[in-house]
């Protein structure tokens, strides 16, 4: 097998790099909604970067990357779900 | 140790059952991640009041814990590089570093807790202006104190589980059990290790960002 030390050491600098452009972002005085696109987009791109150089996803077949990603519209379909309960005063 | 059993070549190319078992379970738990991030987001959108990012929680702590879990990724998978090559030493040393990246995670989160669970004047200066009373920040501080300690201890859990599965490994690779065609339970603890990052960066944002 090929050695990859190299991509895994820029792999984990580009997420160390993304995790400091979060950090300052909260403080940049962004718009609300254009700040919650830009810290999910970079908070995607980090789980990918993690999902496909460090677990090894991009090597793995198609048919095995489609089982694990299938989830996810199901926990979309779940946050639909609970939004009909957003009514109930959740005061305690 | 004996050979692990490959599934069909042309579904799942050369993982290993015990590898597609590690992924339907990362599977599993990250849904149950999702639920637990998805219900305190409903919790969250339906109060009445929610303290802005960083003004009760310590994000710069929190970023270095981040990085902490960046370098132990990098730290686990240059361990699975280093048996593949053969090099037995390299694989307990990486070992080492990836659990003491977790271990030094669990104490700067315990050391967080008890800096709320104590609590200060300055807290509960910080925590009037997020409109909550009292200087101690507790899982009962209302509904943005229960989903905080409920997806952060949820998380810790894996990151402690995880420490105590890679210390198993490290205790089989100092027996040098491990070889450059015997790697799948380096693998497969590798995996977990990754995922336990994975939804760090998820938490991390949710919790402590947005």
């Amino acid at each position: 097998m090929e050695d990859h030390k190299k991509t895994y050491f820029w792999n984990a600098v580009w997420l160390a790099i993304l995790t400091v452009i979060e950090v300052f972002a909260i403080d940049m005085g962004f718009p609300r909604t254009g700040l919650i696109v830009l810290l999910l987009s970079i908070t995607v791109t980090k789980i990918l970067l993690v999902a496909m150089v460090y677990m090894h996803l991009r090597y793995e077949t198609k048919t095995l990357r489609r089982l694990i990603f299938l989830p996810i519209p199901l926990a979309l379909y779940f946050l639909w779900g609970v939004m009909y309960d957003l009514a109930f005063d959740w005061t305690l | 140790m004996d050979q692990a059993i490959t599934m069909n070549k042309t579904s799942f190319g050369t993982a290993t059952t015990g590898k597609l078992g590690m992924w339907l379970f990362i599977v599993m738990d990250g849904l149950t991640f999702g639920a637990i991030l998805i219900g305190g987001l409903g919790l969250r959108i339906g109060a009445e009041s929610w303290p802005a990012a960083g003004s009760v929680l310590n994000v710069p702590l929190t970023a270095f814990n981040t990085f902490l879990l960046i370098c132990s990724s990098f730290t686990m998978v240059m361990a699975l590089n280093s048996i593949l090559r053969g090099d037995q030493k390299g694989l307990v040393k990486y070992l080492i570093l990836t659990i003491a990246g977790g271990v030094l995670f669990l104490c700067v989160q315990v050391w967080e807790y008890s800096h709320f669970i104590i609590g200060s004047e300055h807290l509960e200066s910080i925590l009037k202006g997020a409109g909550f009373t009292g200087s101690q920040f507790l899982p009962t501080t209302g509904i943005y104190g229960s989903t905080f300690y409920a997806t952060t201890m949820f998380h810790g859990l894996h990151v402690l589980s995880g420490v105590i599965y890679l210390s198993i490994i490290l205790s089989m690779a100092l027996k040098e059990k491990f070889g450059p065609d015997n790697y799948d339970r380096v693998e497969i603890a590798g995996l977990f290790w990754h995922f336990i990052d994975l939804v760090w960066i998820l938490v991390f944002t949710v919790i402590y960002l947005i």
